[in-house]
């Protein structure tokens, strides 16, 4: 029997989709490499937990797979060509790394939304409020909101309540698309305990809730001092008369999340949109097979669904890989694959029905007014967008190169999926079918100069 | 849109077109402008963007660009905001160079044009991020830039209130030629009736030239971009290296055939522009490769080696993006203005290089007065479309 060098495969993203993907795929003799931007693995999902030892979570996986290569602070800034990326170690050099298999495991942004003053320092995403808290041990403030729509508002208000904050919660879905979600929520014992231990600790702290709600400004002069929450109608459009202000001295906006989507775009990979809840999204196969050959996806890329989804994606995504490569036989990789999709099924019920429930509604994009920026990069507000329409198409496109909209530093990847969902309810654009609204360029991320010439001086 | 009469119908929604469609909507025309896809989408958005001129250029192209800087000087004398400035323009030139540039400042200052020396202590206090090996360069005080995309913007603004109608996301399909003279533009909106029609499409043009059986003397010249993390003040001027007018000039020396200019070598040379929002655009390339817009990283690493020889600060800063542009070139680097006696009513404004956001509004101003009739600030002999063959296709 001749030795064949092992067969490398890399995984972008150690949360808890690239994790499972790199066990399963080193349990079958494959060499991995995981690629992550923090320094410690584990994803938004375990920042701050890193002393979980579950399945899944980044200790389980060290003393389960120790042949495993980390590059942590390692951030993919380019796919120059098939079977190579690009890698710049923080403080470092830019590196190639070759790969026979890909998973791109890059996780999800928060979901960001104009709304007069979310600008306003002490105004911040729930997922930042939440990692502040988590890995930083630091609040935004003292008295706060955290307001927005889903179930990770309830994870927010403990972590931050736990921390003797004064938080509320402002949840746009009603009540009772929360208590319809139960049924459906019972069939996961571990999501049912979850909720449960945030539901009764909110209630021990004294958290207030308000449901069919939503915060439609935040004031202040140098900082927040006070936000105004009106009731909404199912379409979340606000009830005139029913507003109320509260001073406050910070708000956690949490409109859900959107999948990070740069590398698989930079890859080729075929994305997709679901008009009905604005999501952006990578194709896949059942196997999680991108379209680009030897690429995979797995976890909130492929369209959000939460951490037990991400884990059964990457499950069988690294379990594929192992299998296109060569290293298991049919029978059992066909075995395996079946216990897998079942799993990955009953996740998917819980993930499709948040994403559904709280998806977010036609009164979020009519929230900001003239002044409301829209690019906080490049100081554009939504007067000078309006103003563009006049003589330009209603695409994200022209908006941009007559505005300057995502033309800063985080390059659109905070306003982009803001501005898109604005033209479709307010000007009527729709997203191609085929084409999407948005380039990749190198490089993915940024990347300084100098890290740049080395590596071709 | 309904079949419909114009006195113009302006082809392409660059920064030549909008200028075209704002001078000739002001000269009291009916206008119609035609853009394939948004404003700015082409070279417009997809370039570095100083008012300048080339120090080594003949008498006729250095009045061209002097009076392309007063057009803009002009033109935002008012107050109205481009992102227009004007503290000048630094441009390095290798050690051996320094007698023959300090010539050519004294010869342009004999024409009233305001340049100086800098040696190297004025100079680091001129341009303190500059390379402390640079020990002189010369500084030219009426250089600057602008931002093509609020130009466009700004002008289509004007012309619409002066009447005109902006079309985008609109293709042109045909040209209907009746008797030797334009009578229509079919597009993919509708047909519109006009007995001029202003080629403005920039690199595309030669496309819009086979519709009505012309061949135009333009091709597409890519160039790259890239595009650095905000950093206020870094970059006092507009920086530039003599270099820079050397890979312009190898680029004119392409042999043509009939498909065109044969692609040579890629040509490199530092272009550093410090936009009013922070991010430094670092330039520039020039190559010919078809209409291809995908960037070349080989080239992104040669720009950013030679940039990062003049100001080694760039080092440390981040690039957040990276773009290729094309230009459009035309065989003797001038542009294409005027009309051509082969086809009665059509009318070019296109073929300007590198240079279109510089000769943007001296362009649109010579367009009109050849349309209006009136004496042109400037010779336009150099620029006719006809001293090139364009017929027989």
């Amino acid at each position: 029997m001749t030795v064949s060098p092992k067969k490398h495969l890399v995984v972008a993203g150690g949360g808890p989709a690239g994790i499972s993907a790199a066990t399963r795929a080193a349990q079958r003799g494959i060499a991995v490499t995981v690629v992550d931007e923090y320094d410690r693995l584990g994803g938004q999902y375990f920042r701050g937990r890193q002393e979980s030892t579950a399945a899944g979570s980044p200790r389980h996986f060290f003393r389960e797979s120790p042949s495993v290569q980390i590059i942590a602070n390692g951030v993919v800034v380019d796919t120059p060509t098939k079977g190579v990326l690009s890698v710049w170690k923080q403080g470092g050099s830019v590196q190639s790394l070759t790969y026979d298999a890909l998973v791109v495991a890059t996780g999800a942004y928060d979901r960001t939304v104009a709304l007069p003053g979310w600008t306003l320092p002490g105004v911040l995403t729930a997922g930042g409020a939440s990692t502040l808290a988590k890995a930083h041990g630091v609040t935004p403030g003292r008295r706060m909101l955290v307001a927005g729509s889903g179930p990770f508002l309830l994870a927010v208000a403990d972590d931050l309540s736990a921390r003797g904050c004064d938080v509320q919660v402002v949840e746009a879905t009603p009540l009772r698309t929360s208590v319809g979600g139960l049924p459906t929520i019972a069939r996961d014992p571990v999501i049912t305990r979850q909720t449960m231990g945030y539901l009764l600790r909110l209630r021990w702290r004294r958290v207030r809730r308000r449901y069919a709600s939503m915060v439609t400004a935040i004031h202040g002069h140098d900082r927040v001092e006070a936000a105004t929450i009106h009731r909404v109608d199912s379409a979340w459009r606000p009830i005139s008369g029913s507003e109320s202000t509260i001073d406050v001295d910070a708000v956690c906006l949490g409109f859900g999340f959107v999948p990070q989507l740069e590398l698989a775009q930079a890859l080729e990979c075929t994305i997709g949109y679901w008009e009905e809840s604005s999501d952006f999204y990578v194709k896949t196969d059942e196997a999680m097979r991108t379209s680009q050959a030897n690429v995979f996806a797995a976890g909130e890329v492929t369209g959000i669904g939460g951490v037990q989804v991400a884990k059964a994606e990457g499950c069988l995504a690294g379990l594929t890989a192992a299998y296109d490569l060569g290293l298991i036989e049919k029978s059992s990789y066909d075995a395996e694959v079946r216990q897998l999709t079942r799993r990955l099924v009953r996740a998917r019920r819980l993930g499709d029905w948040i994403r559904r429930a709280y998806r977010p509604r036609a009164g979020l994009w009519s929230l900001a007014d003239a002044q409301t920026m829209l690019c906080r990069c490049e100081d554009v507000t939504m007067q000078s967008t309006e103003e563009a329409l006049a003589h330009n198409p209603a695409t994200p496109y022209a908006v941009k190169t007559a505005t300057r909209a995502g033309f800063g530093l985080c390059q659109g990847r905070i306003c982009s999926p803001y501005l898109i969902e604005w033209l479709r309810a307010r000007h009527g654009y729709r997203v191609p079918e085929e084409e999407r609204p948005w380039r990749v360029r190198p490089p993915i991320r940024p990347v300084p100069v100098g890290a740049w010439l080395t590596d071709r001086e | 849109m309904k079949s419909r009469l114009k006195d113009a119908v302006i082809i392409g929604g660059g920064i030549i077109g909008a200028a075209c469609a704002e001078a000739l909507s002001r000269a009291g025309l009916q206008v119609a402008l035609i853009e394939r896809l948004g404003l700015a989408a082409g070279a417009s958005s997809a370039c570095q963007s100083g008012v300048g001129f080339g120090i080594s250029k003949d008498d006729y192209t250095l009045r061209l660009h002097l009076a392309a800087v007063r057009a803009y000087q002009e033109f935002t004398a008012d107050g109205t905001d481009v992102d227009y400035c004007h503290h000048g323009t630094i441009l390095v030139g290798e050690p051996d160079e320094e007698t023959e540039l300090k010539a050519s400042l004294q010869r342009l200052r004999d024409i009233s044009v305001r340049c100086e020396w800098l040696d190297e202590s004025t100079l680091r206090e001129a341009e303190p991020a500059l390379s402390p090996e640079i020990c002189g360069a010369a500084r030219f005080e009426d250089m600057g830039q602008v931002s093509p995309m609020r130009v466009v913007n700004e002008m289509v603004r004007r012309a619409i209130r002066k009447g005109a109608e902006i079309h985008t996301n609109t293709e042109v399909k045909g040209i209907e030629v009746s008797s030797g003279k334009v009578t229509a533009v079919v597009t993919s909106q509708g047909r519109i009736l006009s007995e001029l029609i202003v080629v403005a499409a920039g690199a595309w043009s030669r496309q819009i030239g086979e519709l009505v059986g012309l061949r135009v003397p333009v091709w597409p010249l890519k160039g790259h971009i890239l595009v650095t993390e905000p950093v206020r003040g870094m970059l006092r001027h507009y920086v530039t290296e003599t270099g820079y007018e050397a890979t312009v000039a190898a680029m004119q020396a392409a042999s043509i055939d009939a498909a065109g200019p044969r692609p040579g070598s890629p040509q490199t040379a530092a272009v550093l522009q410090n936009l009013p929002s922070g991010q430094i655009l670092i330039g520039s390339s020039r190559e010919f490769a078809g209409f291809d817009r995908e960037v070349n990283r080989e080239r992104l690493a040669q720009i950013a080696t030679r940039a990062e020889r003049l100001v080694p600060g760039l080092r440390r800063l981040r690039i957040i993006r990276t773009y290729a542009g094309l230009r459009p070139w035309t065989p003797d680097g001038l542009p294409l203005v005027g009309r051509t006696a082969q086809v009665e009513g059509m009318v070019f404004a296109t073929g300007h290089g590198g240079n279109g956001n510089t000769l943007a509004l001296i362009t649109a101003r010579l367009v009109a007065e050849l349309m209006t009739g009136q004496a042109t600030t400037l010779d336009t002999t150099p620029l006719s479309p006809d001293r090139f063959e364009m017929n027989g296709l």
